[in-house]
């Protein structure tokens, strides 16, 4: 496949992670590279990160998947700012 | 001193029950009121809406809401707000409320906002319809967030949006969708509205800290962004700025 037709793979792959339901979202950042597919970004569960890569799978089959997308910590203590 | 916790940008789905309230449960002993700067659910429906409610409400202090774009996803914005408020969660669009805080009283204005890019590289309600159409209804939020501003007579004023008032608050994210994630007359509103402070979210890879034009202080509060479950914010009772002269009667 040729490079260029991997930027539509993007757009595809971005506009189904927005408009899946199990996914919605807009804020993933998506890299296609050959046959190498890079996430980034921050969700809130393990499972939402797997849901987003099911997404991928289906919409760009066969594609290595480097999955960096992170879980926010649920467990961080709240922090303050003093404005005044 | 006036604590006001702020979070947004939860996105809470029908799985997602139990995720946040033991990391919210703290607020009710470290703030005096809690704002929630939209973006609730995920997609909007009134089953995610419960979630929230389960998750939100109930947490002992006031707590007051804007929808976000996320939460009418499913066309649905009035069934979500009316489950939100059952829970004892106020939500804003184009209105204001009043919390007795520490011995003073906090007003706070709120709006979803949307659109349009900021000043010098921003749309014009000018030609299609469709593009008129999308200005218009960010001026129609901005105008709505300064009345409610000015109609505030408490110690401290505070502007809840979703869509950022500020590009300063962008940083982080790609300048082309700037346009898409908030709009300069937010600001402007904010500005002439006496707003203390402002807070949003929307812009999850943007940047914390920013300030209008005429100084008002801007927060982003996206929940990526704050990487904590809120941010308390410590406010001295300072005299409520005096609204911009062009707009006082």
């Amino acid at each position: 496949m040729a490079d260029h037709s991997r930027r539509y793979d993007v757009a595809a792959l971005k506009e189904a992670l927005a408009q899946d339901p199990r996914t919605a979202e807009l804020g993933i950042g998506v890299r296609i590279d050959g046959n190498e597919l890079f996430l980034e970004g921050a969700v809130t569960t393990e499972h939402h990160r797997l849901l987003i890569e099911a997404v991928c799978q289906e919409t760009v089959p066969g594609v290595r998947i480097h999955d960096d997308i992170v879980i926010d910590d649920d467990t961080a203590a709240s922090r303050r700012e003093r404005l005044s | 001193m006036t604590r006001i916790a702020a979070v947004g940008d939860i996105h809470l789905g029908v799985d997602d029950v139990g995720l946040c309230r033991r990391s919210l449960s703290p607020v009710v002993e470290e703030a005096d009121l809690l704002l929630l700067a939209g973006d609730l659910t995920r997609i909007g429906t009134t089953e995610e809406a419960a979630v929230v409610a389960k998750e939100v409400g109930g947490l002992g202090v006031p707590t007051v809401a804007v929808l976000g774009n996320h939460d009418h996803h499913s066309n649905h914005a009035p069934e979500v707000t009316e489950i939100l408020v059952e829970a004892g969660i106020q939500v804003l669009e184009g209105a204001g409320t009043v919390v007795d805080a520490n011995g003073g009283s906090v007003g706070v204005a709120g709006v979803k906002g949307f659109g349009g890019g900021f000043i010098g590289k921003c749309a014009t309600a000018f030609g299609e319809a469709e593009t008129k159409a999308f200005i218009r209804t960010t001026e129609r939020a901005a105008d709505s967030l300064r009345e409610a501003l000015l109609d505030l007579d408490t110690d401290v004023r505070v502007a809840l949006t979703h869509y950022s008032p500020v590009s300063d608050t962008l940083r982080g994210e790609p300048k082309e969708i700037y346009p898409f994630l908030g709009s300069w007359l937010l600001a402007k509103a904010i500005d002439e509205g006496g707003a203390d402070v402002a807070f949003h979210g929307h812009a999850h890879y943007g940047s914390e800290r920013g300030t209008t034009a005429g100084g008002v202080r801007v927060r982003n509060v996206a929940r990526p962004v704050i990487d904590a479950p809120y941010k308390v914010y410590d406010l001295s009772l300072l005299p409520t700025r005096a609204p911009e002269a062009a707009y006082v009667v």
